[in-house]
């Protein structure tokens, strides 16, 4: 579904991606853990189309296509979707009103029509309960005065919403109390499909707990530099990234 | 002769004078006053505080065919309780029974109030007793270079209520328009006016002098949406005690559009509240202005005032000067004020683009919701959803 091959981006002339590989197949999650700053947000905002980083080498498939060809809106319309580590508030924006826009625009792309009033209500109502979001949430403004768990689990129900094919968590699990851990992980798994990946970038092994991953990979000064199953992750748990690192450096 | 003194008079004779029905000997009074300010007065420079960012040159430069009246329509159903007319259709002593015009306006200091008070041609005067009034006027410029004074009166009268929502439509190059209107809001009276200017190529001064009573209620809203000059003056006296007076407005300024929203608040007397909300888009070339001024007299204690003027300037060559200003001479008073001008928010944008709304229709949301404060604002829901379809169209065009 996706290919990664030997993918470099920087910022402002800082190199920060320098050689990325990595391969997902449909039904697959694969984990991203490293340390701050290795790369991993970076990563997912120049899968996700961001401008602000430039791309100076390597390619990306999806499905088939040339990923980093596309517009930001095509991507996601393809089915690529990233649960942001920090969401954005739009005051004034409906999340319900911006999502019908989406909903319409990704159809529209498809070749469909758009989706009729009352069923696009009934997915709402669906897919509001599937993660647990209040109703006075979804009728808010987009992440307006959202306390940090909401906004995560707005990108969760959003996700639910649009029903990607390549979903990227960027740390959705940071800020979330337990329950609502919970919440959202059986969210993600219920939307679970063999047609359908992730991709779930976290710092913590508690989340793997919930949502079983096929591959753990970890990401280091821009580099996959060990990848492993998702015992891989209980091993980082228990001794942190120093003895993998070290091998890195070498 | 001075280049200013050289500029009026081509302009009085270009714009000449036209009374049409509002040639009455009732009005005889405000005419000679006028014409005696007129020929004291200069217009204004950018050298004047007042009109320091917004130029008039291309105004008095132009060249008018003042015969080409500027058509005015009414809609509601007038009664003895409520009603709208021309000043031609009113008899002299209903004149002479109403407000004296000409009290509220500023024709001492101000060159277009002494010129519309000695050479205005027509205008509405919309009078309310009952508790659910409601009329629209509709202005429609057509020929290029046409002018059009009106003078305008509006009584709403001790705990009556009234909606008002004007429009300026058409298209007329070169046009000019110089209306004033005295508003008269009594004891307990509610009243909301909704203007909506939408003329290309006109440039237009618009004046509204406003006498609020103890226990009123207005509330002002004025979309600038098209035009080449917008220059709007509300000037309110809250002249009694609970008043609550709110003020907004929406610039939409496109090409090398100039908007300006100019507004006085006077509090004299005590518990009274006001606030202001005023929003601009600039696209391209365009221009916008605010000067919002406050004024709490000593008498008027536990006022409060709030103010607010948010600007997104669309490209890099549109600009905006923005002066919210207060003079306080009450000690217990709560008041605030706050300008912001920037840019749009790219992350928002690119936050709704990964979602799957194309860059066309993220931005067209992103505006709308900027604005939405505004039209929330306005209770009447037919003037409310008109000027919401007007903005989709105007936005989605840009
Ligand atoms: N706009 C920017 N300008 C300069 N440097 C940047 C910019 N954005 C990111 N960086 C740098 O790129 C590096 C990678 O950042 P990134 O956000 O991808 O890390 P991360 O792995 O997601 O970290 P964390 O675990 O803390 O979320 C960091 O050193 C960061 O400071
Ligand atoms: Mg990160």
């Amino acid at each position: 579904m996706l290919e990664i091959k030997n993918l470099k981006a920087r910022i402002e002339e800082k190199e920060i991606l320098r050689g990325i590989d990595l391969k997902i197949n449909a039904g697959e999650v694969h984990a991203i853990m490293g340390p701050n700053g290795s790369g991993k947000s970076t990563l997912a905002s120049v899968l996700a189309g961001r401008e602000d980083y430039e791309v100076t080498g390597g390619s990306v498939s999806f499905d088939g296509k040339d990923l980093l060809d596309l517009k930001p809106e095509d991507r996601a319309r393809e089915g690529l979707f990233l649960a942001f580590q920090y969401p954005v508030e739009i005051p004034g924006v409906s999340n319900v009103n911006f999502l019908k826009t989406a909903v319409n625009q990704i159809r529209e792309y498809k070749g469909l029509e758009p989706m009729a009033a009352k069923e696009f209500l009934k997915m709402v109502r669906e897919r509001k309960d599937l993660v647990e979001m209040p109703s006075d949430l979804a009728q808010r403004s987009v992440n307006e005065g959202f306390s940090g768990g909401e906004k995560k689990r707005n990108e969760i129900f959003q996700m639910a919403m649009l029903e990607p094919k390549l979903s990227i968590l960027d740390e959705t699990d940071s800020g979330l109390d337990i329950d609502a851990l919970r919440v959202v992980a059986n969210g993600v798994n219920k939307l679970r499909t063999p047609q359908n990946a992730s991709l779930v970038i976290t710092h913590y092994q508690r989340l793997l707990d919930y949502i079983i991953p096929d591959f753990v990979h970890v990401l280091y000064q821009g580099r996959i530099i060990r990848s492993g199953g998702k015992e891989l992750a209980l091993e980082l748990e228990e001794r942190g990234y120093d003895w993998i690192k070290e091998g890195a450096e070498a | 002769m001075s280049r200013l003194l050289e500029q009026k008079e081509d302009f009085l004779r270009e714009i000449g004078q036209n009374l049409n029905g509002a040639n009455r000997s009732v009005f005889e009074g405000l005419r000679s006053s006028g014409e005696e300010q007129l020929s004291k007065l200069l217009p204004p420079s950018t050298k004047e505080e007042y009109w320091k960012y917004t130029k008039l040159t291309k105004i008095l430069k132009g060249t008018y065919s003042p015969q080409q009246p500027v058509i005015m329509e009414f809609l509601g159903e007038s009664d003895e309780q409520n009603y709208i007319r021309n000043w031609e259709d009113m008899e002299a002593e209903e004149i002479a029974s109403l407000p004296k015009l000409g009290v509220t306006d500023r024709k001492e200091e101000h060159f277009f109030d002494a010129l519309n008070a000695a050479r205005f041609s027509d205008g509405f005067c919309v009078y309310a007793e009952g508790d659910a009034a409601r009329f629209e006027v509709y202005e429609n410029f057509r020929g290029p270079g046409s002018v059009s004074q009106k003078r305008n009166l509006v009584v709403v009268k001790k705990g009556a209520s009234l909606k008002l929502i004007h429009r300026l439509k058409g298209a007329a190059r070169g046009a000019f328009a110089n209306n004033l209107t005295e508003v008269y809001v009594e004891e307990g009276a509610h009243f909301e006016y909704i203007m909506i200017q939408d003329v290309q190529g006109l440039s237009q001064i618009g004046s509204i002098y406003v006498e609020q009573k103890s226990n009123s209620v207005v509330r002002f809203h004025t979309a600038s949406l098209s035009g080449d000059l917008n220059r709007n003056n509300l000037n309110i006296r809250v002249n009694g005690e609970n008043c609550e007076s709110y003020l907004d407005g929406i610039s939409l300024g496109v090409n090398a559009n100039h908007i300006d929203h100019h507004t006085i608040v006077d509090h004299m007397q005590p518990n009274c509240m006001s606030s202001e909300n005023y929003k601009g888009i600039f696209y391209d070339q365009s221009r916008g202005v605010f000067n919002g001024k406050v004024f709490v007299r000593q008498l008027a204690q536990k006022t409060n005032a709030f103010q607010s003027n948010q600007n997104i300037l669309m490209s890099d060559n549109s600009s905006v000067d923005s002066k919210p200003e207060l003079e306080i001479y009450a000690d217990d008073v709560k008041c605030s004020h706050g300008s912001t001008t920037g840019q749009f928010d790219e992350e928002a944008v690119f936050y709704l683009r990964s979602r799957g709304i194309g860059e066309d229709s993220a931005r067209q949301l992103l505006v709308q919701a900027f604005l939405a404060e505004i039209t929330e604002a306005i209770q009447d829901e037919e003037a409310r959803d008109e000027l919401l379809s007007l903005l989709d169209l105007k936005i989605g065009s840009e």
